[in-house]
């Protein structure tokens, strides 16, 4: 707070301590927050405990109509949009390839209904797994937990200070270690096999790919963002659009199987370019 | 009568979220969106499955043969988040109408729009508006 009656030398180090209160993480201002403070463990680290849900492409709710009925998608009909239709949704996030892999990942494009490994119900890999749907935190590690349509998946990240493991097999979600940057956690996973793609739309990408999470929190709510560095096919580091999830009740369960039946029945495989994570 | 939907499920639309969640492809590749359908018959099953739970609903004509019909829609998660379990869309083997579009190449497969029960209670599962996704290009020419 600002007072004009402070000496200078006062005023700057009221400034200064309010400063190292205020957090690294200037964009955390932009969550979606409901004002309440932080909750913080004995660490003093963030809590980033909790089940988290990031919502979908489609807006999925749970609209109660009279006492019975229930709307998952609006009940009302949706206005076309003036390109002919189809709901909104954001732009296309997509990384940006090295001229030379364009056509690769055009071809694996074209034929994502033949290779896209998740339209097999394999691991989708990170960063297209997307940001955790709970995370067990403790002094010295943090434990990320999936309910992806492929299943249960979990990634376990000690924070405390270890360099990533020299025994790993290359896995589809990789070696990760965590460090903390003033109030954000800092995640960076390595090892990746190379079966995955980064998004529906044939972005593959090699062993030697390194992705970076950041994870914050603002009151209830949780911020993650993550890069992907891949410069052997990647023409710039990639950095998703930013994802903010709110705190939840309802806990999760075992994932139901994965049963993908619609491959066999497509009918025109250039309509799969739905990004869904 | 109209419903306003919520502005906080909007703005999760609007930002784009994305984890375990949606259809792994458009539904217009597999259903046709100028394939509207209706029928009527019981659930007489639930394959509680991701990406698409499905329910098997007999279809019985005007000339007393019957049809399985297998009838795709969300996934599991987001019927557990809006509180419906596999014994709700059964509902005792009471008479449904289901709504929505048909399978490209199978007659029987339908994509949910609504399921309405004998007591008029309904579940709204999808929407035309959705059906045909957002037209996208392919990776940018880089």
């Amino acid at each position: 707070m600002r007072d004009s009656s402070m000496s200078p030398r006062v005023l700057g180090l009221a400034i200064a301590a309010a400063l190292a209160f205020a957090g690294t993480n200037a964009t955390a201002q932009d969550a979606a927050t409901d004002g309440e403070a932080t909750p913080r463990l004995a660490d003093g680290r963030p809590d980033l405990n909790g089940t988290w849900y990031f919502g979908h492409m489609t807006p999925f709710g749970a609209e109660r109509v009279g006492s019975a009925s229930i709307c998952v998608v609006a009940c009302e009909e949706m206005e076309q949009t003036s390109s002919g239709g189809g709901n909104r949704r954001p732009p296309p996030d997509r990384p940006t390839y090295k001229p030379e892999h364009v056509a690769k990942v055009h071809d694996l494009n074209a034929r994502q209904v033949e290779e896209d490994p998740a339209l097999r119900c394999e691991n989708p890999g990170l960063p297209r797994i997307g940001a955790p749907d709970k995370i067990v935190q403790t002094a010295g590690q943090v434990v990320f937990l999936y309910d992806d349509l492929s299943g249960n998946f979990f990634r376990i990240i000690p924070t405390d200070g270890r360099d990533h493991r020299a025994d790993a097999v290359p896995s589809y979600l990789g070696d990760a270690v965590g460090r903390w940057e003033g109030d954000t956690l800092v995640v960076e996973t390595v090892n990746f096999n190379d079966k995955t793609w980064l998004t529906d739309d044939g972005t593959f990408h090699t062993t030697d790919l390194r992705v970076v999470e950041r994870i914050s929190r603002d009151g209830d709510s949780l911020r993650w963002e993550a890069t992907a560095y891949d410069p052997a096919v990647l023409a710039e580091p990639w950095t998703l659009r930013p994802r903010t999830g709110a705190l939840s009740d309802i806990e999760l369960v075992e994932a139901p199987p994965c049963d993908e039946r619609d491959l066999e029945v497509v009918f025109d495989p250039t309509t799969s370019h739905d990004n869904p994570r | 009568m109209s419903f306003k939907f919520p502005k906080v499920l909007l703005l999760l639309a609007g930002l784009g979220l994305g984890s375990s969640g949606l259809t792994h492809h458009s539904v217009h590749g597999v259903f046709n969106p100028e394939a509207p359908f209706s029928v009527t018959g019981t659930v007489t099953d639930v394959d509680w499955v991701n990406p698409h739970v499905f329910l098997h609903v007999d279809v019985t004509d005007e000339d007393g043969n019957t049809a399985s019909w297998q009838m795709e829609t969300v996934p599991a998660g987001a019927l557990r988040r809006a509180g419906i379990t596999p014994e709700m869309l059964m509902a005792n083997g009471q008479q449904v109408t289901v709504t929505g579009i048909v399978a490209h190449k199978e007659p029987h497969m339908g994509w949910v729009h609504r399921i309405t029960y004998e007591d008029g209670h309904f579940y709204q599962l999808g929407n035309p508006a959705l059906d045909r996704g957002a037209s996208q290009p392919s990776v940018s020419q880089e």
